[in-house]
């Protein structure tokens, strides 16, 4: 069954004889080219209609299905409840656009943000893209330091600590890197090779196939008339026409003449001679749809144009860092740096493990296979992360307050991760149920004020119609108190939420 | 369908023709060198092997056809072609594609003699 239908339809496609193609019309007062690209551009309507009803079935379906394919790549808002989304946050697509430096932050805050693309030339410069940051926030004196100073002098102190703070004393510095190889990231320019051969292997058929010859027939015809054209006892010519001068093909360089056959007139040349060019640019008009027809069914039915989720899918890493300085009447100075992956399954690294060099028929097995169908339909994504946050030694003395405030070096670990899928029929997009997974846990050393956490949570969104759903959870926490808002508790550390979300009234 | 290219030269030249993609758009196509004997050569060319620097003499004639496709969002292919010392080159068209319009074509065609 493999390989059937391109075969079967380059089969009824085959290419006409000359002789049995209707020839085109061309108009009096337009060149043959001119009549030529007309023809190419708006196509053969004989040809046009019968492959319609040949193909109609066919491609009516993939098309839909693409549709409906298409519409389940995302993987749902709940699936980065624990964290954004590196999808989200650094999206390698479009930071071709994001070259100009962005903003985007707090109200008394100014700083920039660019996007710079790394080649991958060389060991330590891996393709990515790098975002720097730099943020001047708007600096005020830290509440436990103002809340260390005797209640009567506060506001005085405020002002007077206030006053001596400037533009830099409240700076971060942030750097994020997205890496986009083969293996990583959702870039296609890492892929454009791989990506490249495999579909000259599935248009194979059709850059090596009849239709490609018929069109290379018209050239191969066209340089023989020219030829006859420039002959001293030229052939073909009108006997009207035998001396005009616009109906001569120039034969040296910057001469006088049209430049070939095709820039002459019909009515330059002999009957038979109009009637064989007319018919070859039916030819070639019939070839070039029929290309283009036969590229279309090969492009659908091998699965080429599921290419973009198979790289949609592909494990995503992304890193950021920032260090922000404070003086240290606002506070202390913090590190926090992150690592997020995420990935979908059935994807670009998954063609590639099933063969080494990705060929139509290689894309067309993986695509087949159970496990990728699967993981496709139900759009499955699983992400980690790793957060870091440390806080520096933070000691203030202000004598004249008699304030000696002062704090350890204090850190957080966590650690969180989830998992997300959709139920039911892909042709229904993202309008079908689906389960969202996820769990942290925060370690937490030297902060009197805060204790170790794990939270886990699980919910069912169930789609009620295509602009509400109910969305059911549960929730575990080791300690009550981090449970937040649910609609019921079951003793301590277990909570039950629901909630039916509508579209907002106009 | 964007315009078809086609220049007749008289000596030698150079066909240069090269493709950028945006989006989600591949390109694959064929290369067909005929010699003044009438043997023809073909070769599949990938968007890795652009630009293509293609010589002309009299009798030699190629032929580029360039296919993009779609590999499920949408993109476009510009495909730029120029003989040098061709009054009608250099001659650029955009195929566009989407899950809509998986593929399309165009074809460069330069002449030689």
């Amino acid at each position: 069954m493999r390989r059937t239908l391109p075969a079967v339809l380059l089969f009824v496609l085959l290419g006409r004889g000359l002789q049995a193609q209707e020839p085109v019309t061309c108009k009096p007062d337009e060149t043959f080219g001119q009549c030529r690209e007309r023809w190419l551009q708006t196509g053969s309507g004989l040809v046009r209609a019968e492959l319609a009803r040949r193909n109609d079935r066919v491609l009516a379906a993939g098309t839909q299905e693409t549709a409906h394919r298409l519409n389940a790549k995302h993987s749902g808002p709940d699936l980065s409840a624990g964290g954004p989304s590196a999808i989200r946050d650094f999206l390698p697509r479009i930071s071709a656009a994001l070259l100009t430096p962005t903003t985007g932050l707090g109200a008394g805050d100014f700083g920039v943000r660019l996007n710079v693309p790394m080649s991958g030339t060389g060991r330590y410069n891996p393709r990515s893209t790098l975002q720097l940051g730099l943020v001047m926030h708007k600096p005020e004196i830290a509440t436990p330091v103002l809340g260390a100073v005797p209640a009567g002098r506060r506001s005085a102190a405020k002002d007077e600590l206030a006053s001596h703070l400037g533009a830099f004393d409240d700076v971060s510095v942030t750097g994020a890197l997205n890496l986009e190889t083969r293996h990583f990231g959702r870039s296609l320019r890492p892929l454009q090779d791989e990506v490249g051969k495999l579909l000259a292997s599935i248009l194979a058929p059709v850059l090596n196939g009849p239709q490609d010859s018929d069109m290379q027939g018209f050239t191969d015809f066209v340089r023989q008339i020219d030829r006859a054209l420039k002959a001293p006892e030229p052939s073909g010519l009108a006997p009207d026409h035998l001396h005009d001068s616009h109906c001569v093909l120039r034969t040296v360089q910057g001469g006088p003449g049209a430049e070939g056959v095709l820039d002459l007139p019909p009515a330059c040349l002999t009957p038979a001679v109009q009637l064989r060019i007319r018919r070859w640019i039916a030819v070639e008009t019939g070839a070039t749809q029929r290309s283009i027809e036969l590229d279309v069914a090969l492009v659908g039915t091998s699965g080429f144009n599921r290419i973009a989720q198979l790289v949609n899918n592909q494990p995503q890493l992304n890193v950021t860092g920032e260090y922000r300085g404070r003086r240290a009447v606002s506070g202390a100075s913090e590190w926090t740096g992150r690592a997020r992956w995420e990935m979908g399954f059935g994807n670009m690294n998954g063609l590639r493990k099933r063969c080494a060099i990705p060929d139509a028929a290689c894309l067309e097995n993986y695509l087949k296979s159970p496990r990728t169908r699967w993981a496709l339909d139900h759009a499955a994504r699983m992400w980690g992360q790793v957060d870091l946050h440390r806080r520096n030694r933070w000691r203030v003395d202000l004598p004249r307050d008699s304030v000696h405030f002062s704090q350890r070096v204090g850190a957080t670990y966590a650690l969180s991760g989830g998992y997300g899928q959709y139920f039911g029929n892909a042709k229904d997009g993202d309008s079908r149920d689906r389960i969202d997974l996820d769990a942290r846990y925060d370690a937490v050393r030297n902060d009197p004020l805060r204790q170790d956490r794990l939270v886990a949570s699980a919910s069912y969104t169930r789609r009620l119609s295509d602009e509400s759903s109910a969305v059911f959870g549960f929730r575990y926490a080791n300690r009550p108190e981090f449970l937040g808002d649910v609609d019921h508790r079951f003793g301590g550390n277990v909570g039950f939420t629901y909630k039916i979300s509508q579209p907002a009234k106009r | 369908m964007c315009n078809p290219f086609w220049s007749n030269i008289l000596g030698a030249s150079i066909l240069r023709v090269d493709v950028t993609v945006t989006g989600g758009a591949t390109v694959a196509g064929s290369v067909v060198t005929t010699k003044p004997d009438g043997t023809a050569e073909r070769r599949t060319v990938t968007i890795t092997d652009f630009p293509l620097a293609l010589p002309i003499e009299n009798g030699i004639a190629q032929r580029v056809s360039v296919h993009a496709a779609s590999d499920g969002d949408p993109g476009t292919a510009t495909v730029m072609a120029d003989v040098k010392g061709d009054i009608r080159g250099p001659d650029i068209c955009t195929l566009e594609v989407d899950e809509n319009h998986l593929a399309a074509i165009t074809t460069v065609t330069a002449i030689g003699g």
